[in-house]
């Protein structure tokens, strides 16, 4: 996806040329910036989801498989549930997992 | 028993032969034996295969580092990065050219494990993370070589890893009698690569173990299990290897950091997709 029409500061500065490819950090720093819509021609980036297509919900359907093999091993249960506890906070702050159900206990 | 371990050793270092090590590789390494050899007449070497220096030139400026200006030359990438990262950047694209496309998901866990060690080593305020990065991205090269060298061997190993549901580790140890650390260890030799990155590559697995650099081994090992745990490409197998505590207590590294690690490094996931060992992306 690349941008169809430059970005410009209200004096004419050209903050990102046309034809700038966009990425996640580009379009983050952009954001940043206080840019509210840009013109763009090409396939739309999905920004819920990293290079590996995981959402943090599906991240955390996975956990139960990644971590098997050690279900007496309290260190790695320990460890296990960080990252849980890490994807579930993340997925609620992008509005991939509804907060509500989780503190009804999913 | 021996003399099958030093046969099976002799073809896996027989990686001279492999056709995509550029001669640079031996010139540059000359060049480091060579007290009066100075970074321009390295890079001077080096910037002769625009093929390579090229290669170079785009994991320099790959997120793996996150420079915030375009690194040109070769000459400023020495300066910014040291010769031994260039060597690691050096050998690794030119081994993992030669991958087949079973193996892409080796070099994306290893880009992966050098972005996680970047930034672990930079988190904890450790001198030259650059270096950690590129351990990390060495640290499966064993995998690679071996690969090339005794495919045969390669391919009942993953017939192993699959009906087994064993990690690549412990199918290496159980086809092989030794796996790709001890391989990473023997290939660093080879390379004359320095003794820091020798204990990551050697000692990923068994942190505890390294002698004279635990910390680069705790680090690419803890970045090794972010890259699985995150499923950032394959290493061989998707079983976790076991997180040592050791490693995370000898890091000061708590789970509180641990977050903030990965929230860096999901910010440049993205930046990484399409990022190849060879020129062309």
């Amino acid at each position: 996806m690349v941008l169809a029409k430059p970005i410009t500061r209200d004096n004419g500065m050209v903050l990102m040329a046309e034809g700038t490819e966009l990425n996640r950090s580009g379009l983050d720093r952009l954001h940043r910036l206080g840019i509210g819509h840009l013109v763009v021609e090409g396939e739309p980036v999905d920004l819920s989801d990293d290079s590996t297509g995981l959402s943090c919900a599906k991240r955390l359907e996975r956990l139960g498989y990644l971590f098997r093999g050690y279900e007496d091993d309290a260190w790695m249960l320990t460890v296990k549930a960080f990252f849980e506890a890490y994807f579930r906070k993340r997925g609620i702050q992008r509005g991939e997992i509804d907060s509500d159900k989780f503190e009804k206990g999913c | 028993m021996q003399d099958l371990y030093s046969e099976r050793k002799g073809q896996i270092l027989a990686v001279k032969d492999l056709p995509t090590l550029p001669t640079v590789l031996d010139e540059v390494t000359q060049l480091l034996e060579d007290e009066q050899a100075s970074p321009e007449q390295i890079a001077k070497v080096i910037s002769c295969d625009q093929v390579l220096s090229a290669k170079v030139l785009k994991m320099v400026n790959s997120p793996i580092y996150g420079f915030p200006r375009r690194i040109n030359t070769v000459q400023h990438a020495l300066v910014l990065l040291g010769l031994n990262v260039i060597r690691g950047l050096i050998i690794s694209t030119s081994v993992f050219e030669i991958m087949t496309e079973s193996m892409v998901g080796l070099w994306e866990h290893s880009v992966g494990c050098a972005m996680a060690c970047n930034h672990i080593a930079k988190n904890l305020d450790l001198k030259d993370p650059e270096e950690y990065a590129v351990t990390g991205l060495l640290h499966d090269l064993g995998k690679v070589v071996f690969s090339v060298q005794l495919p045969e061997t390669k391919q009942s190993l993953e017939e192993r890893v699959k009906g087994e549901d064993l990690s690549f580790l412990q199918a290496e140890k159980q086809e092989l009698g030794f796996g790709h650390d001890r391989i990473n260890a023997w290939l660093a030799d080879h390379w004359n690569l320095p003794l820091n990155i020798r204990e990551g590559l050697a000692y990923h697995h068994r942190p505890l173990s390294a002698q004279y650099y635990p910390v680069v081994a705790h680090v690419v090992h803890v970045g090794d299990f972010l890259a699985r745990v995150l499923e950032i490409g394959s290493g061989g197998d998707d079983r976790l290897p076991r997180l040592e505590r050791g490693s995370l207590q000898a890091l000061g590294l708590k789970f509180s950091r641990l977050a903030k690690v990965i929230d860096a490094m999901s910010k440049d996931l993205f930046d990484l997709t399409g990022l190849t060992p060879t020129t062309a992306s």
